[in-house]
């Protein structure tokens, strides 16, 4: 396989070891990245980068585990070492697109953005799709106060009917401080798996940035009742029975 | 860390320190706050500026008119710019002008080389360029500016006048006063009697009496400002103020006449002029007969204007 030419692997080990060894790492790196998976689809992004790092203890030549890495320490906002940690990676894979996109995200939210461009163009120029791609690429759009941002979002909902996709997007309007559009995203990804917890969590974060107390209260509530041990939906249902944040109190106090 | 081969790749990834957070926090406001400010400068720009499209425009003709600033942005269709630009500058660059020589006149110019180097940047660089590129290119245009435009700019200028800042009364001027020096005079003719010039003084290292009696040492040197009064060959009377020159009474007067010895009688030297430092007080007969003849070499040029203060802007008779 092309992909995996950078990596220097035992060539003593004969091929009946190899092939007994195949299964068992492929059966641990499994587990890992389902913990992984699922720690990310709760919104704990710290788990799911160390269930990244044990899947890829197990084997190193998981793309997808580097790429959950480097997306992990993207949301969890290392993003110098985001962009580190995905210029090593594509020195073991210098065809991964996905690789590539998550570089450009690194970038971007550093404000490299001609790198980044040039990152998200290497990209899309790799064989194959994904939603990542297009997401990153309507990100830098986005940065770039480019209205197209729009189209690269909705292709990446075409091409991937996972739940998470529109969540993420919502995600980057929220950090572009664009809270209305993020909430139309949030809706999409709720109403994509209304069993989805993170969603309904994203869609009550929006919400309560809109100053839309008694929706994101009743969002933030329904994903108390599908994960009820959300630590982070508590604290936000806390803070709007408080009367929201500190700040907001006090322009509240203001415009009385 | 797990090894491949002969080779240990580490899949863990770097992780920022608690205290990298902290900063990356306090900073992150603004940030955030960074495309917001962008995007309503781009409004209040395209509000009071109109859009803009550069068409089609040759990059040549625009690196050439980068020599007068606004003038490229004339060129490319953004008038009201350039023509602020333009305007901005000028203001700058005449106040500069006016007061040369000065900390002011200083301040000014620089503000025009500024506005000048804002120019050629707005069409120099490029928006997705990264703050290091941008960095280098605005400092390239700069040194390329200032070494193009304005330092053959003052080399020109300085031939022909030089501000130079009075550091001492003498007669008519007064310290702070700044005059113009032409410098380029005496390479085509050769000075005349009557011309104020900027001279090196002779240096001289005397010991004498002050005019009080007092024991004193004159270490003599540096440029000084007045009137040539003769020319070689010419012999001179000076007693009680009035001047003669081969006997004939002559109506040119130094500087400051107020400062120099009751009589002085000498012959001026070939390839010299006599000319009395009058703007140096307490110098005594000897001292002033040390100094008075003034090779043609050390003549640096004329002094014909004065620019500061602006209440005596003019000729310098």
């Amino acid at each position: 396989m092309p992909r995996f030419t950078k990596l220097e692997l035992q060539t003593s080990v004969s091929a009946e070891a190899a092939s007994n060894l195949t299964p068992r790492v492929e059966t641990g790196s499994t587990a890992w990245m389902q913990r992984a998976d699922q720690s990310r689809r709760s919104g704990s992004y710290e788990g799911a980068l160390q269930f990244f790092s044990r899947a890829l203890e197990d084997d190193k030549t998981l793309v997808r585990a580097w790429v959950g890495q480097v997306q992990m320490l993207i949301m969890l906002g290392e993003h110098p070492e985001a962009e580190v940690w995905s210029r090593k990676a594509l020195e073991l894979f210098p065809a991964e697109g996905d690789l590539h996109a998550a570089r450009a995200q690194a970038l971007v939210r550093l404000q490299r953005t001609k790198e980044a461009f040039a990152s998200v163009d290497a990209a899309m120029s790799q064989p194959g799709q994904s939603a990542y791609r297009w997401t990153v690429r309507g990100e830098l759009l986005l940065a770039g106060r480019q209205s197209t941002e729009r189209h690269c979002f909705d292709k990446a909902l075409q091409t991937d009917g996972d739940w998470l996709v529109p969540v993420n997007i919502a995600l980057i309007y929220l950090e572009y401080r664009q809270p209305s559009n993020a909430l139309n995203r949030a809706r999409t990804g709720t109403e994509r798996d209304p069993g989805a917890a993170y969603a309904w969590y994203v869609q009550g974060v929006c919400q309560a940035e809109l100053g839309l107390d008694g929706p994101s209260a009743k969002s933030l509530r329904t994903c108390l009742e599908l994960s009820p041990g959300h630590r982070d939906a508590e604290d936000r249902l806390q803070a709007l029975r408080q009367g929201g944040s500190l700040w907001k109190r006090v322009r509240g106090v203001w415009s009385r | 860390m797990v090894h491949a081969g002969s080779v240990a790749i580490d899949v863990h990834p770097p992780r920022a320190s608690a205290r990298a957070k902290r900063w990356r926090r306090h900073w992150q406001p603004l940030r955030a706050w960074k495309p917001a400010l962008a995007q309503a400068a781009h409004r209040l720009e395209r509000s009071f500026l109109g859009s803009w499209d550069p068409g089609d425009v040759s990059e040549s003709a625009v690196i050439q008119r980068m020599v007068i600033p606004g003038w490229p942005q004339i060129y490319c269709g953004r008038v009201l710019r350039g023509r602020i630009l333009l305007g901005v500058w000028s203001m700058l660059l005449g106040g500069g002008l006016l007061y040369a020589g000065t900390s002011l006149g200083s301040l000014l110019l620089g503000m025009a080389v500024s506005v000048h180097v804002a120019s050629a940047l707005e069409l120099a660089l490029d928006e997705g360029a990264s703050a290091m590129e941008r960095l280098v290119r605005a400092a390239l245009t700069l040194v390329l500016i200032v070494c193009l435009v304005y330092l053959p700019a003052v080399w020109l200028i300085g031939r022909v006048a030089t501000p130079r800042q009075l550091l001492a009364d003498s007669g008519p001027l007064n310290i702070g006063d700044v005059v113009l020096v032409n410098r380029s005079m005496y390479a085509v003719a050769e000075p005349e009697i009557g011309d104020l010039v900027l001279y090196e003084i002779p240096e001289a290292d005397l010991t004498g009496r002050t005019d009080a009696g007092y024991n004193a040492r004159f270490l003599i040197r540096g440029p000084r400002m007045d009137r040539i009064l003769a020319q070689a060959g010419q012999q001179i009377t000076y007693d009680q103020g009035r001047l003669t020159v081969n006997g004939v009474a002559s109506s040119l007067r130094p500087l400051n006449p107020g400062h120099l010895p009751a009589s002085l009688s000498l012959t001026v030297p070939a390839d010299s002029y006599l000319i009395l430092p009058s703007s140096d007080h307490n110098l005594t007969e000897q001292v002033i007969r040390e100094v008075c003849i003034v090779p043609r070499s050390r003549i640096e040029g004329q002094v014909y204007w004065q620019t500061q203060p602006l209440s005596a802007f003019g000729v310098i008779r």
